[in-house]
């Protein structure tokens, strides 16, 4: 008996409404692009509602991994880029704890002050 | 809402057990599939549908029932098999993967020209029920045709295999046109639609258009329709299925589940 190829693999994604993500659910092995997208149906959303899926051949996604390590190596120390780099909230927890006199309440709901040459 | 005379009543629980016992049927041959379809793929949307198909015979069977027959549970565990009457191609039993894809590619489009032959009926729950189960047929016939694509170009394997299902299941599909009891049922209802020979001028157009994409030889002209065609004596596979879909049940009949 001779041996059948196995089909192509597609991978699918699955979008749950028009506002989301599409995101990956895994794969599956079809004959055509057709019948990807009728198996990925069954496979993956049989049981759930699903507002668009995709499917798309293996071979046309393209690994990082296998096309430049460097791309996956994180550089340098990037914390200084992060919020929590800067530890502010002793000194707003601070700030906050002052008694504020009623100059500076008033001076803080003040508009805006318009420059005097206009 | 249009109510039915007694006669028509009666006419029309005999044309739904001829759908019900075929979509039961079609389930439960499907179902045998299990794990030994081509792929594990197959084999997901194969027991998906196979459940849809049993969930379509539950529905029609309650609609049975509505009109003054047994349970669903009486019908499918406890009525006697003489009672039974599925088409005999889709109690066949399983060959090979392309006589079922063929088997079953017959037994949707004959399906679907059924079901738009039925909706011209004025009984409100039928066409309710119809309007539910159509919901799920558009996916049955659209995967059924995908895989006889995929069979007509698979290469020339694929081919012969696909010829050799059609040529086993041809001489079968006249009994999906015949009605299970008396043939005259369908004149009692008015609807001509439902004249197993509109059903079988329908479903030849249907098929004939298609062959013609698929590239796929003629068999011939269709047998003609004997009222055999549901017939329980008639049909050798018929005991065997009705006896494997009991088996578990008889284990202990009288208790419940």
């Amino acid at each position: 008996m001779s041996l059948v190829d196995d089909a192509p693999i597609y991978e699918v994604f699955g979008q749950r409404d028009a506002l989301s993500f599409a995101t990956y659910v895994g794969s599956v092995r079809a004959a055509s692009l057709e019948l990807a997208l009728l198996l990925a149906r069954e496979t993956y959303f049989r049981r759930e509602k699903i507002f668009d899926m995709w499917v798309v051949p293996k071979e046309s996604v393209t690994h990082a991994r296998a096309f430049d390590a460097t791309l996956l190596m994180g550089s340098m120390d990037k914390e200084y880029r992060l919020p929590s780099g800067y530890d502010n909230a002793p000194i707003w927890k601070q700030f906050k704890a002052q008694a504020q006199t009623i100059e500076e309440v008033a001076l803080d709901v003040a508009p805006p002050a318009r420059s005097s040459s206009s | 809402m249009i109510l039915l005379t007694p006669e028509k009543h009666s006419a029309l629980k005999s044309i739904l057990i001829s759908v019900a016992d075929d979509e039961w049927i079609m389930g439960h041959r499907g179902s045998e599939w299990l794990a030994e379809a081509p792929d594990l793929e197959d084999d997901l949307a194969l027991s998906s549908t196979s459940q849809d198909e049993m969930g379509h015979a539950r529905l029609l069977y309650r609609l049975i029932e509505e009109l003054g027959g047994p349970s669903p549970d009486h019908q499918v565990y406890a009525r006697p098999v003489d009672d039974w009457y599925p088409a005999r191609l889709v109690t066949l039993a399983r060959q090979d993967w392309a006589e079922w894809v063929t088997r079953r590619y017959f037994y949707e489009v004959f399906d679907a020209i059924r079901r738009h032959a039925l909706i011209s009926i004025p009984f409100p729950s039928l066409a309710y029920a119809l309007q539910s189960i159509e919901r799920e047929e558009a996916y049955h016939i659209r995967y059924i045709e995908a895989q006889m694509t995929n069979l007509a170009y698979g290469g020339q394997v694929a081919h012969d295999y696909l010829a050799h299902g059609i040529a086993v299941d041809w001489a079968f599909i006249p009994s999906l046109f015949s009605w299970g009891t008396a043939e005259e049922t369908w004149q009692i209802l008015q609807c001509p639609a439902l004249d197993p020979r509109s059903l079988q001028q329908a479903f030849e157009a249907s098929i004939q258009k298609q062959f013609a994409t698929w590239d796929l030889a003629w068999p011939g002209p269709l047998g003609s329709i004997d009222g055999n065609g549901r017939s329980a004596a008639k049909n050798p596979d018929l005991a065997q299925i009705r006896a494997e879909l009991r088996a578990v049940r008889q284990i202990a009949p009288d208790s419940h589940w």
